[in-house]
């Protein structure tokens, strides 16, 4: 069973999230930014990483370059990220930073799980 | 957790949010200068309009997405923060509240009034004013679209009529070798491609992987070339299955039947020669040496192909190619009598635990055997072979279990024959025969999708108007029939129609225009009926908006095949058309004699065993030299299937032989080790093996071991031929 | 550094080693840094893959380089007690006969997987080579 760590500051789209990966049977863990996130990384075993972009303390770009840094344990865990329509450029970073796949919100559950489905195994 | 209490989370924080947007419209009213005011706004906007995506508020989505779009404006200063500016952004935050309000309390599917939109465009052009550049430089984006952007796509290729053989599509890949690293496993996406089909063949191109000593566990060096069975008509469908690799990786994509140019093109941009990549794609079957002629030169196809032009309408001889096609399922259900018609209803994943289950006790059962036999105890021994035979009892009724009625899936489509019939103008019965007709439920579920399109088919190009049927003497009320019955080990469903028939000469013409058929040539009528499961061929004429769209009687026609099925066709001009499909019973289950050939496990379908003798000496005992075995005065040809199969020899003074009989050939198998009879389900195989190995499928045996079923045909060919080759 | 093969028993120039949970991307440097010192100094090692909870592409390209390095010098690189994870990937890539290792599949898991092409252990993995 694969573990997914959510990462979003908002606890509506945290919870959409938990609700629908957990009927799909992943198992889900909930981090609120980047820096909450990081934390949790150190004390889960985690497969795929969903993380928003927009977030207050650490942002999704800075997040996505610590965990795909060089000398990072954690440089192969697969990320998506959660952008907008308007987050083209931010998306283009995020992707530079090492996160190749996105999901755009808003979204159905089944857009979700399809993008999570092609990164785990 | 449940949606409802998520939406009301979402109020929660959506009133948490609006009343930090408040506080910070505040802040910045007082201190204009204060970008982390308006980040904290712009975000809140951003949040808000997130969620409400995630419920389909959409009213709330295109409203903070406009607003959005305004306050990162804002932050890239294209407007300066006047008190003006803060009012009008607070009218916007309440307009928010409201629709937040008006969205979590509203019944399901109740308009949202239009005063709010209306109030929300006024908060636009009053935001707009306060833009540089005024009114016209504020777009108003009013489509959010929710698609993930598309890979970009490519242009649909047509299907060439001069196209390969191969009905799949081929997917050719070549990774970046930082995929891995970069967190995307090729494994992954091609285990996807099981949601659109099913891989018929997959080669692993590993010419670059390099040397031990120099092989970088971190990159990825192998590339794939894939053969798949998709229900798909549509590119884009199997190339969103590769979304988010596209930057990693190259992905070539194939439709059916595609152009030999096609491959050729693609060839020279891959890293392996063009004589590896040809080599690669015969191996896999996907190009045969036919398809290759087409593009280097007009000299008429060799071998077996026959002519080029008539390569395609070829599906009875293809059929009749599978080996395991021809095998009679023993029939385990039919001849049932009427039964008190108590049923009840059971979660089809309880029967597969129980199937499961029945499977373990099968190994318990042979591991109690083996016991007894150790401890050469007679009494346990009669009580093992007892419960063996129960066992076998047991099995063949939890098999039994998974046999369904059709009647439900025929009913089903009583509704939607009404429903189109109505649409088309139509008057039409559908009569139901057969229902009681019993076969597996996996055969069930997959036979649904081709029943409605014929049917579809039926409807809409069969039966005719009211009135031209009252012309043509015929009771204005067309009919279809549904019928299924059981015959010879096999199960055929008819689908007819007493509509206006399908005409030969207009089929045949239509081959012949495209290349299908040849004018000169002699078809039967069979022959000429089975054009139309040609691709794309009976939806070219007329297209409406019931069939003739989507998937094309080819599709139908792979759907059926998959399930090791036959379509036929039969029709009588302005009379009818009848269309019968053939499948076999069940989930195919033969019974099996296993041997061992070397270190592995073979099964022979038992229909075909003879009897199986020990011969000593076979060598010395053959005659002339030849590979002769005298048995009763009889010669017999024989195989070694240790050396067939490049096992090792095990070398006994006295060997196992099995005699096989098929139709009028017999010979002798020549095995290691004799391991009883067994029932087994066949698991067919890619095409590879069973054209090459003398191996038609594939089993898992009771104590799980893969074992591989002989192609007995072949393998007596291999057997006589090696005599006089 | 984890230890991701342990030692089970070694017999001459044989050795048998148990995988870890993890044969991945995660920890494929070190993983193959591990397999291949153990290949080098032994003629035939066999992995015992029953624990392994954790495989993909990374360490499927592990064993198939080792694979094919046995076929060319004559020696043995063999696996055993597959897990269910390996298996997986093993299907999906046409080589569970490919490998020519035995397998063994519970009456429970049959469903999961695929066993439709590559059960071939005379297979086109290294017929070329």
């Amino acid at each position: 069973m694969s573990h997914i760590l959510i990462v979003d500051d908002s606890i509506s789209i945290r919870q959409v999230l938990n609700l629908t990966l957990k009927g799909s049977g992943y198992q889900v863990t909930e981090a609120i930014d980047g820096v909450d996130a990081l934390e949790k990384l150190k004390s889960i075993k985690c497969d795929l990483i969903i993380t928003d972009l927009n977030m207050p303390n650490m942002d999704g770009i800075t997040f996505i370059r610590n965990v795909k840094d060089a000398a990072s344990p954690h440089r192969s865990i697969p990320i998506i990220m959660l952008t907008t329509e308007t987050e083209q450029q931010k998306r283009e970073k995020g992707k530079e930073a090492g996160a190749k796949a996105w999901v755009v919100k808003p979204f159905q559950p089944q857009q979700l799980l399809t993008a999570v489905e092609k990164l785990t195994i | 957790m449940n949606l409802e209490s998520i939406k009301q989370t979402f109020l929660l924080e959506s009133e948490e949010l609006l009343a930090g947007m408040e506080e910070y419209l505040l802040q910045l009213e007082k201190d204009p200068g204060n970008e982390e005011a308006i980040h904290a706004i712009f975000r809140a906007v951003h949040t808000i309009k997130g969620s409400s995506g995630m419920f389909g508020y959409d009213n709330i989505v295109h409203f903070t997405h406009t607003l959005e779009t305004m306050m990162d404006r804002l932050r890239q200063k294209e407007a300066v923060v006047t008190p003006d500016l803060i009012a009008t952004l607070l009218k916007c935050h309440d307009h928010i509240e409201t629709l937040v309000e008006f969205d979590t309390t509203a019944e399901e599917g109740q308009a949202v009034p239009e005063e709010y939109s209306q109030r929300g465009q006024e908060l636009f052009s009053e935001l707009s004013v306060f833009f540089q550049g005024g009114k016209q430089s504020v777009t108003v984006k009013k489509e959010e679209s929710a698609k993930p952007t598309q890979p970009k796509t490519v242009e649909p290729l047509q299907r060439p009529t001069n196209g390969i053989q191969s009905p799949y599509w081929h997917i050719s890949l070549r990774f970046a070798h930082s995929v891995l690293a970069d967190g995307l496993d090729p494994f992954s996406f091609i285990h996807y491609l099981k949601k659109i089909g099913s891989i018929k063949n997959l080669y692993p191109v590993h010419d670059s992987l390099p040397d031990a000593d120099l092989f970088n566990p971190e990159i990825f060096y192998l590339g794939f070339e894939i053969d798949l069975d998709a229900q798909t008509d549509d590119e884009q469908t199997v190339r969103s299955v590769f979304e988010f690799l596209e930057e990693d990786a190259t992905i070539h994509i194939f439709p059916p039947h595609s152009a030999s140019t096609l491959y050729e093109k693609v060839f020279q941009k891959l890293p392996e020669s063009r004589e590896r990549l040809t080599g690669i794609l015969m191996k896999m079957g996907t190009l045969v040496p036919a398809d290759l002629e087409q593009t280097s030169s007009d000299s008429p196809a060799v071998a077996d192909a026959g002519d080029v032009e008539e390569t395609e309408p070829k599906i009875k001889q293809s059929t009749k190619d599978h080996p395991e096609k021809k095998k009679e399922v023993p029939a385990k259900t039919s001849g049932k009598e009427e039964q008190s018609k108590k049923f009840i209803r059971i979660e089809a994943a309880k029967l597969d635990l129980l199937i499961n289950l029945v499977g373990e006790l099968v190994i318990t059962e042979a591991n109690i055997s083996q016991i007894a036999k150790r401890e050469n105890s007679t009494a346990m021994l009669e009580a093992a072979s007892a419960m063996d035979r129960l066992i076998e009892e047991l099995r063949d009724n939890v098999m039994n279990i998974r046999m369904v009625q059709i009647g439900e899936t025929f009913r089903k489509f009583e509704r939607i024959v009404r429903d189109i019939s109505r649409d088309l103008k139509k008057e039409v019965e559908l009569l139901i025969k057969g229902g009681e007709t019993e076969l597996d439920k996996n055969l069930i579920d997959n036979i649904n999708d081709p029943l409605m399109h014929l049917i579809r088919n039926s409807l809409d190009h069969g039966l005719e108007d009211p009135e031209d049927r009252e012309a043509a003497g015929k009771p204005r009320k067309g009919t279809i029939l549904l019928n299924a019955f059981h015959d010879t080990g096999s199960i055929v469903i008819e689908i007819s129609d007493d509509g206006k028939g399908l005409g030969k000469d207009k089929i045949l013409a239509k081959a012949v225009e495209r290349g299908l058929a040849n004018k000169a040539q002699y078809y039967s009528d069979s022959d000429i009926y089975h054009f139309i499961f040609e691709p794309g061929f009976s939806t070219a004429e007329k297209l409406t908006n019931i069939s003739g769209r989507g998937v094309g009687m080819d599709v139908v026609r792979r759907n059926i095949e998959a399930l090791r099925g036959t379509v036929d066709i039969d029709s009588t001009e302005g009379k009818n058309t009848i269309i019968s499909i053939r499948l076999p019973l069940t989930l195919a289950i033969i019974d099996g004699f296993i041997v061992t050939v070397g270190d592995a496990k073979y099964v022979i379908p038992l229909d075909m065993v003879t009897e199986a003798v020990e011969v000593k000496d076979i060598e010395k005992n053959s005659e002339r030299g030849g590979n002769f075995i005298s048995l009763r005065g009889e010669l017999l040809p024989y195989l070694r299937l240790n050396t067939f199969f490049r096992e090792k020899n095990m070398g006994s003074e006295r060997e196992n032989v099995i005699v096989v009989t098929y139709g009028q050939q017999k010979a002798g198998l020549v095995v290691d080790d004799l391991l009883g009879e067994s029932q087994t389900v066949i698991k067919p195989l890619g095409k590879i093996f069973d054209q090459l190995h003398g191996i038609s499928g594939a089993t898992i045996m009771g104590n799980g071991d893969v074992a591989l079923i002989l192609d007995i045909p072949r393998l007596i060919e291999h057997a006589i031929n090696q005599q006089y080759g | 550094m984890a230890t991701i093969f342990t030692v089970n028993k070694e017999d001459g120039d044989i050795i048998f080693l148990n995988a870890s949970s993890t044969l991945s991307i995660r920890n494929a440097k070190d993983g193959w840094e591990e397999l291949h010192a153990y290949w080098t100094e032994y003629n035939n090692v066999t992995i015992d893959l029953s624990g392994v909870e954790e495989f993909d592409s990374a360490g499927f390209q592990m064993f198939l380089i080792l694979k094919r390095e046995a076929a060319r010098e004559g020696r043995r690189f063999l696996l055993r007690n597959h897990s269910k994870a390996v298996i997986k990937v093993l299907d999906i890539y046409g080589a569970i006969g490919i490998f020519g290792d035995k397998v063994h599949i519970a009456p429970k898991e049959r469903n999961l997987f695929y066993l439709k092409y590559g059960l071939n252990k005379n297979s086109h993995y290294f017929r070329a080579i």
